[in-house]
């Protein structure tokens, strides 16, 4: 049994990398990939699982990185708009000017991103 | 961020989960997709001191067929449960439950214990007789659902929900259902209507028209020799309460749409055109 | 005082907080980095003073402050509410004599821009339409709701609904055709505007034109409205819509230009990137401007008010006008620098030489040249002495000829144009539930010379689906206590993926004369007619009067019960 006594060092795979972090069990996925991996591509938007600003793709599937706690995502696989800048999809989007301030589209990506995946 | 600190624990097993519910700090809470928890954490909503973790205990996630039952885990995400097509009412109303990508998170258990008070998942097992299993005080310990569901789940502290099941009759019944909202698509319910057409009759469950989801309890509603009109009157008559009136529709609209849509699912049902 | 903040004006910032706080303005120093998204919402001073305040009081600490979705939807700025009574008087063939309007905007519990709104819906209260004689009050009323600041369309797309009802009401008690009623109607060059401006094509642009397209793109001549065999209703709705800019009559911008030793350039300007193409517009207009490729011409997507020059606010469309001009004035400084400095190289005068391809050149002899990287550090003459200097290119720009409203009459003139369009939805509804679906929404807009055509009719396609939005689904509710129940993206409802029409953009292109590269402004417009030509199509559709926003199936429930008890 995995047990966490408020802070912990977990492993992530995030963009086929792995990373070694510490982080507070309380943490949420969110904030440890743009504060501690630098990955500002999600975004917080209401922090409510409601706007998608976070999505990112976890194991193949889009989940909201603003409500999964970072301890749950170990061993998981996790993509984000980083790891898909040269796919089609972001491409279309690009010459389509598929955006308007482009704060979300990051969210918009990784949300459509499941059924072009085949 | 969760301004508070808290526990992690994430049992693989039912005995882990006895021994997690054992050490952990108290007060702690289930997580399984964790979504409504975390959300009220990062509001400060909430502050538990530990989270225990379901997700990887085999008998929360287990989907299948089994000596005339679909048994389904309380930790199977409402995506896993509609793209299975074991239950089709309950994929399609898992479907409608927020949006696409919390459907990937959002599980069964978490959607019935939560506090939204919509529950919407409840409908299908409501209308189906389905039995719960609980792991309480280290044991497993299974009731009929609608022996336990009043509005919300009611069980013991630190009672943990495991799976529901169904029995396999109920899976191939005509159904029907029909989510009304107030205009956005992805929105809480006006009316979540769910239908089966049962041997003895149409049972009719709703969410969203009264503060609680709840089966209808109407004898007229059964009755084939009276007019769908007539029927979808006498069950607005026979509500537990008013139609609830907030930000999102007034009571006289959602008693318009529910007639509406009684109406409308009984001539489906029994095949009486348009 | 450092201040890095997310806003529309990192200068107005800096004046407010050290007039507040009376700090000396150059010690004061506001930063934006790239900005993210805007559209009107981070133009007032707010949280920045509550930072400044606090860092006052610990000095040598980083004060950092940030609104949750649901404190920030609660308090910070939003849009205003608008309600208007609208008389218009017309002969039997269609022709408006007189108007008049009462415009009340309720701009919550403080007043921020919005008495800048209430003139700016003034100012253009006719819509584009000649309108000869015409009396308008337009009132800021303080209330005790979330207060109000500008969005994009600065209170037009909530006039505009107001106007464009109250024509198709006029035009149904003609019993005229709704477009052909705006026909008639529609402000030509020569006509005046309701503050006396008078217009003319470049001013203007071309209004026929706009309805002439929208006439194609909607397929009006199909029919308004037409019942399926399947019970439901498709019908099409229209809205003219206008703008002209509303700035402070202090704005102004600058620019500077500097180069780097390969002759690459670099644009230096203080409007904040939000998203609109904004920076890249005015670095593509320099690199015209100075006969470079498009991509040598480097601009910094930051903003500093230590290290920039002043751009009054990043607002009302107006960059590629007002810091386009700038600009151009700092490319046409440099390039005087650089002729001049070539001039001595080559040995000729200044009238002999011209430019392009990175090379100041012999006129008719291309090859006797000088290339910009030998000249823009200065020049090392054969003996090797030095001479000359860096080429820095300086520019500025203020509005001219705006001034304030004559206060008996409000004549006066507040912006250089107006831009102009004609835009349409059809939806199909069901008269049974009253929901409704989007099927398609049009806009032909003339936008002048076209920079970018696919970068333009995506902007335009984003306001559509703003305004579409706005006049669907959103709403700010109170209770009976005036608390505010919808602070939430959860309840506070917007159009979805998967609920947008068809869009389709058609671009009529009249150019500006006086404009950067004859581009008239348009980067907001895209949402004003929408919420209209949307409600006019659901009152057509549903055979009520819908004249409150949103739109909602309760909504038309609600308005068809009141009608039919009546």
């Amino acid at each position: 049994m995995i047990v966490y006594k408020g802070k912990a060092e977990i492993t992530l795979l995030v963009n086929g990398r792995t990373h070694v972090l510490w982080v507070r069990a309380a943490d949420v996925l969110l904030d440890v990939l743009r504060g501690q991996l630098g990955l500002t591509g999600a975004k917080p938007g209401c922090r409510n699982g409601d706007c998608g600003a976070c999505t990112v793709v976890m194991d193949g599937l889009p989940v909201k990185s603003c409500l999964v706690l970072a301890c749950a995502a170990e061993g998981k696989q996790i993509l984000t708009v980083e790891g898909i800048g040269e796919s089609p999809l972001a491409k279309a989007f690009s010459e389509a000017r598929a955006f308007q301030c482009g704060y979300c589209t990051p969210g918009f990506l990784m949300a459509s991103l499941r059924p072009f995946a085949k | 961020m969760i301004p508070c600190n808290f526990d992690y624990y994430r049992p693989e097993s039912l005995q882990e989960l006895g021994q997690a519910i054992r050490e952990a700090p108290r007060p702690f809470q289930f997580l399984a997709g964790g979504t409504e928890i975390v959300t009220m954490a990062q509001a400060g909503e909430v502050a538990p001191k530990a989270v225990i973790d379901l997700k990887a205990i085999p008998a929360c996630n287990k989907l299948a067929m089994e000596n005339g039952r679909l048994h389904m885990g309380a930790a199977l995400t409402l995506t896993q449960a509609a793209t299975s097509g074991l239950f089709p009412l309950l994929g399609s109303v898992a479907r409608r439950i927020s949006d696409h990508t919390n459907q990937c998170t959002i599980t069964l258990g978490g959607n019935i214990c939560g506090t939204i008070a919509y529950r919407e998942a409840i409908l299908p097992l409501l209308l189906s007789e389905a039995r719960a299993g609980f792991f309480r005080k280290g044991r497993v310990v299974e009731q009929k659902l609608a022996d336990c569901f009043h509005g919300r789940l009611q069980r013991e502290e630190e009672t943990a929900l495991l799976y529901l099941c169904v029995e396999q009759k109920y899976l191939s019944m005509p159904y029907v259902h029909v989510k009304k909202v107030k205009n956005e698509k992805i929105d809480y319910p006006l009316l979540t209507l769910a239908a089966l057409k049962a041997p003895e009759g149409v049972r009719l469950a709703v969410s969203g028209l009264c503060s609680f989801p709840f089966l209808v309890e109407c004898a007229a509603l059964a009755d084939p020799s009276r007019m769908p009109g007539q029927r979808a009157e006498a069950v607005i008559k026979s509500l537990p309460e008013q139609p609830r009136a907030d930000s999102f529709a007034s009571a006289a609209w959602r008693a318009f749409i529910m007639k509406q849509a009684v109406e409308d699912a009984i001539a489906r049902l029994e095949g009486r055109g348009g | 005082m450092k201040i890095r903040s997310s806003t529309q004006a990192p200068y107005t910032v800096r004046w407010l907080v050290a007039k507040a706080l009376g700090l000396e303005m150059g010690k004061v120093e506001v930063e934006t980095p790239f900005l993210g998204g805007a559209f009107g919402g981070k133009t007032p001073v707010f949280l920045e003073y509550l930072a400044a305040l606090a860092a006052r009081k610990f000095p040598g600490f980083t004060i950092k402050l940030e609104n949750s979705r649901g404190r920030d939807m609660a308090s910070s700025p939003s849009r205003l509410a608008l309600e208007a009574v609208i008389r218009l008087g017309a002969d039997v063939n269609g022709k408006i004599l007189a108007a008049r309007m009462e415009y009340l905007l309720d701009c919550g519990a403080y007043c921020d821009i919005a008495p800048n709104m209430a003139k700016a819906i003034a100012v253009d209260c006719s819509g584009p339409y000649n309108i000869e004689n015409l009396y308008c009050d337009s009132l800021c009323v303080y209330t005790n709701h979330t207060y109000a600041t500008s969005f994009r369309g600065f209170a037009h797309e909530s006039y505009t609904f107001c106007l464009e009802r109250t024509l198709d009401a006029l035009a149904d008690a003609l019993h005229m055709d709704k477009l052909q009623l705006r026909e008639i109607n529609a402000i030509r060059p020569g006509d005046f505007t309701p503050t006396m401006v008078k217009t003319n094509a470049s001013n203007l642009g071309n209004v026929a034109a706009c309805i002439n397209s929208l006439r194609s793109q909607l397929d009006w001549q199909a029919g308004e409205r037409v019942q399926l065999e399947n019970g439901l209703i498709r019908a099409k709705g229209i809205s003219l819509l206008w703008k002209t800019p509303n700035p402070s009559l202090r704005a102004s911008a600058g620019a500077v230009l500097t180069f780097n030793g390969d002759g690459s350039a670099n644009l230096n300007v203080g409007v904040v990137e939000m998203g609109n193409g904004g920076k890249e517009t005015l670095a593509l207009l320099a690199a015209q401007r100075l006969r470079m490729a498009a991509g040598r011409v480097h601009v910094s997507f930051s903003v500093d008010t230590k290290l920039t020059p002043e751009y009054w606010k990043t607002v009302a469309s107006l960059s590629s006008f007002l810091a386009g001009k700038a600009v151009i004035a700092a490319c046409d400084d440099a390039l005087r620098q650089l002729i001049s400095q070539a001039a001595i190289v080559l040995r000729c005068s200044e009238e002999d030489l011209d430019y392009g391809q990175e090379k100041v050149f012999f006129k008719g002899e291309p090859d006797f040249c000088v290339g910009y990287q030998d000249l823009v550090s200065g020049v090392i003459l054969s003996g090797g002495n030095s001479i000359g200097g860096q080429i820095i290119g300086r520019g500025s720009h203020v509005m001219r000829h705006t001034g304030p409203l004559a206060k008996d009459t409000g004549k006066g003139r507040t912006g250089h144009s107006w831009t102009v369009g004609a835009q349409g939805v059809e939806v199909e509804y069901d008269p049974k539930d009253h929901s409704y679906r989007l099927l398609r929404a049009c806009t032909s807009m003339d936008i002048g010379a076209v920079q970018d055509f696919d970068a333009a009719v995506a902007m335009i396609r984003g306001g559509m689906s703003m305004g579409l939005s706005l006049a669907r689904n959103e709403e700010y509710i109170y209770d009976e206590g005036a608390r505010l129940l919808t602070a939430s993206l959860r309840n506070y409802e917007l159009l979805r993926i998967g609920e947008e029409p068809a869009y389709d953009v058609a671009l009529i292109t009249t150019p500006q004369a006086d404009a950067p590269g004859g581009m008239r402004v348009f980067s907001e417009h895209g949402v004003i007619g929408m919420p209209a030509a949307l409600a006019n199509a659901l009152s057509c559709a549903a055979g009520v009067s819908l004249d409150m926003l949103p739109l909602t199936p309760e909504s038309i429930w609600y308005a068809l019960g009141q009608e039919s008890a009546l």
